[in-house]
């Protein structure tokens, strides 16, 4: 699996990088630096990093992945900066469209290398952790709750999901406590990369994803019934080795697209489509799960998109998840996504079938 | 950077941006003095001035009506002048019809009545505005950075023949800065026919107030000809929960007419991909739900700088974002505007595109 965490990170890192990265496995250098100096370098990350990137890791004495967390970012910055001129400079041309993904994944690695700095300069990467691999089964009971402008609303989720072999299949449900909302979806996903699922702890996280999926909704209360069906690539790509400063960290991005049938208050129907993008920044919390920061494009889903002021309609939501197991096979799931609503999640999950 | 951060975390943590905008249309169409109160019916004007005998305000439709309630000591001759006004616009009071003063612009009146202390409801608008019979309107969006040359854009607006106003789906101004309305009012000179509109998400890049002061309210309904317009705001990418309730309203009263909608940003973007509508699609697919229910006929919308004619739920739908704004590339059209033929009688519309580049 080595080699895959290499290739992929080599990939993204660029060229730029003069130096070898060290071996994901590398044991992690000792903190060199006191307290106060650590209590510096976060606030030179949360504060002047939000502009300078890599300046709470230059306090932190991570010369290299100071600098590599500037070139990330400068990089992201130009790439979607490039992508974004594109689309905005004709105005929305659906013929620039597909450049979207690339404006999302040049934003992507600007914004998450703030994330980055903010991880290394509070030393993160000197944490022990190991990423699982995905159960291979998992059941999961829980409540989400929404909140937004026109209502409060709490949603009963059971879900499932089985892997056999390089396949995985996926079922859940959302039920409006009220009996005005019902969500109910499926999946199936096909492992291209990545370690098999055994649910045990594993070298390396990296994996890349193919998922196809079904998503009823429907509403009695806005009177609209929708069914999407949708493809999309999900990839994630550890850190470490970029820099070992960034051990245990992640990023995972997903591109993909969508149909929809819409019908309005049983009268009337019509189709559309939908674009799939999301980015995160994550981390693993020792062996027992990971937490994670994550922009989500798409604006059909319960959660919309923030109002984002000027670039308010354009602008999908944000969020932050964790997934912990806190007693053996027994997990908590918590996720909060924040855009036109907020949508609140938590759950109880069991972890099947590890050995 | 503190106010940087306060600001990402408001903007992040605001689930109703526009609350206070739409509970602020409340109160547009409302002035008094000490001895004078004037309301307009359905907050359908602004009102620029109300001193001793003399009441200014703008109209935001072609056929007001404004209750003046005078105490004792504000009887007596007071003059009405009445902004953005169709050109055959009286004054009607108690039985009677005034005229408007002569040599002024078309979309300009002012007018005398004598006022005793009392309750007075005066109405302002064409005579036959509730003859039904066909008629014409201009629809247009998107100024924006084009408004130093928008005046070729009315002068020809001017010359459509039998045009009665334009209604139009926001994006005055670029920034909302208080230049650009100011120019817009100078250009305005060059519009010989009234100017109906919402607003659009420029003009929320300073204080929303800027809008309703000058033109009123951006979400309201408007009757002419037995036409029902329906205008709402959706300059953040979304319809304010307090208009929801407004709209619910103005869909029963317009159920059975001819209908138009008209809102900044579609509900839905035609090209789904592209995200070019209100921030929850979840959120625009429950409007098109209402307006489906409402037996809307026509939806007019701009934000999208080019001419899209599609259908959104089964509604006649048009994206006009051809006001001058920064134009979207390789579509084969550039400022334009749209010609829309309505008549009521006999529950049909029929809407041409006209190129001005």
């Amino acid at each position: 699996m080595r080699w895959m965490c290499l290739t992929v990170a080599i990939a993204f890192a660029s060229s730029a990088f003069a130096q070898p990265p060290p071996p994901a496995d590398e044991p992690p250098r000792k903190p060199q630096i006191s307290g106060t100096r650590r209590a510096a370098a976060i606030a030179a990350a949360v504060i002047p990093g939000l502009i300078v990137r890599g300046a709470g890791s230059w306090v932190a004495k991570e010369e290299r992945a100071a600098k590599r967390i500037f070139i990330g970012a400068v990089a992201g910055l130009a790439v979607g900066a490039a992508a974004g001129g594109l689309v905005g400079g004709t105005g929305g041309n659906p013929y620039t469209l597909p450049a979207v993904p690339i404006v999302l994944a040049g934003a992507g690695m600007f914004l998450t290398s703030w994330l980055a700095d903010i991880y290394v300069a509070a030393g993160g990467g000197e944490r022990d952790a190991r990423p699982r691999a995905t159960p291979p089964w998992s059941v999961e009971a829980g409540t989400t709750w929404l909140h937004d402008a026109y209502r409060e609303r709490a949603l009963l989720r059971g879900a499932g999901r089985v892997e056999v072999g390089r396949t995985g299949l996926g079922a859940g449900t959302l039920v409006d406590a009220g009996g005005d909302a019902l969500i109910a979806e499926g999946d199936v996903r096909v492992r291209i990369l990545g370690a098999p699922a055994t649910g045990e702890p594993i070298a390396c996280g990296n994996r890349l994803v193919a998922r196809a999926g079904y998503r009823f909704h429907g509403d009695d209360s806005d009177r609209v019934t929708q069914h999407v069906g949708e493809l999309e690539l999900i990839g994630r790509v550890e850190l470490a080795p970029v820099d070992r400063a960034f051990r245990h960290s992640f990023l995972e991005g997903a591109v993909g697209i969508g149909a929809v049938n819409v019908e309005y208050s049983d009268m009337t129907s019509e189709t559309d489509s939908v674009l799939l993008g999301r980015f995160a920044w994550g981390l693993y919390l020792g062996e027992r799960g990971e937490a994670q920061l994550f922009y989500d494009h798409r604006r059909d889903g319960l959660a919309g998109g923030i109002a984002a002021d000027r670039a308010a309609g354009f602008v999908g939501s944000v969020g932050a998840s964790v997934d912990l197991r806190v007693s053996g096979p027994w997990a908590l799931r918590g996720e909060l996504q924040i855009g036109t609503a907020w949508v609140s999640t938590l759950a109880v999950g069991y972890r099947g079938g590890a050995r | 950077m503190k106010s940087l951060a306060l600001a990402i975390v408001l903007v992040v943590a605001c689930t109703r941006p526009s609350e206070q905008r739409a509970e602020a249309e409340l109160s547009i169409g409302t002035a008094s003095l000490t001895d004078v109160e004037v309301s307009v019916r359905g907050g359908l004007a602004a009102i620029y001035e109300l001193v001793d005998y003399r009441l200014e305000l703008w109209a935001g439709a072609p056929d007001i009506t404004i209750t003046l309630v005078a105490g004792s000591t504000a009887g007596g001759m007071w003059t009405i002048t009445v902004r953005n006004v169709m050109n055959n616009a009286v004054l009607r009071y108690n039985g009677g019809v005034f005229q408007r003063d002569p040599d002024q612009h078309p979309t300009v009146a002012i007018f005398h009545v004598a006022l005793q202390p009392g309750t007075h409801e005066l109405r302002v608008g064409p005579v036959d505005a509730d003859v039904i019979e066909p008629f014409r309107v201009v629809a247009m969006a998107d100024i924006q950075q084009a408004l130093p040359v928008v005046d070729e854009m009315f002068e020809m607006i001017s010359a459509v023949p039998q045009a009665s106003f334009v209604v139009a789906m926001g994006d005055i101004t670029e920034q909302s800065l208080i230049e650009e309305y100011d120019l817009f009012d100078r250009q305005l000179v060059s519009l010989t026919i009234p100017f109906y509109t919402t607003l659009g998400n420029h003009e929320l890049w300073a204080d929303f107030s800027r809008y309703h002061e000058r033109y009123g309210r951006g979400s309201f309904q408007m009757q002419y000809k037995g036409v029902a317009f329906t205008f709402a705001d959706s300059g953040d990418g979304g319809i304010d929960p307090l208009v929801e309730t407004w709209l619910d309203g103005w869909f029963a009263t317009a159920r059975d007419q001819l209908h138009v909608f008209l809102t900044h940003m579609p509900p839905i973007d035609p090209v789904g991909t592209r995200y070019g509508g209100f921030r929850s699609a979840e959120d625009g697919r429950r409007l098109l739900a209402r307006l489906v229910e409402a037996d809307v006929d026509l939806t007019l919308y701009g934000h999208i700088h080019t001419y899209i004619q599609y259908e959104n739920a089964g509604i006649p739908a048009y994206i006009s974002g051809g006001g001058g704004a920064l134009p979207m590339r390789w579509d084969g059209i550039d400022r334009h505007f749209l010609i829309v033929d309505l008549h009521a009688g006999i529950d049909s519309f029929g809407v041409a595109l006209q190129r001005v580049d």
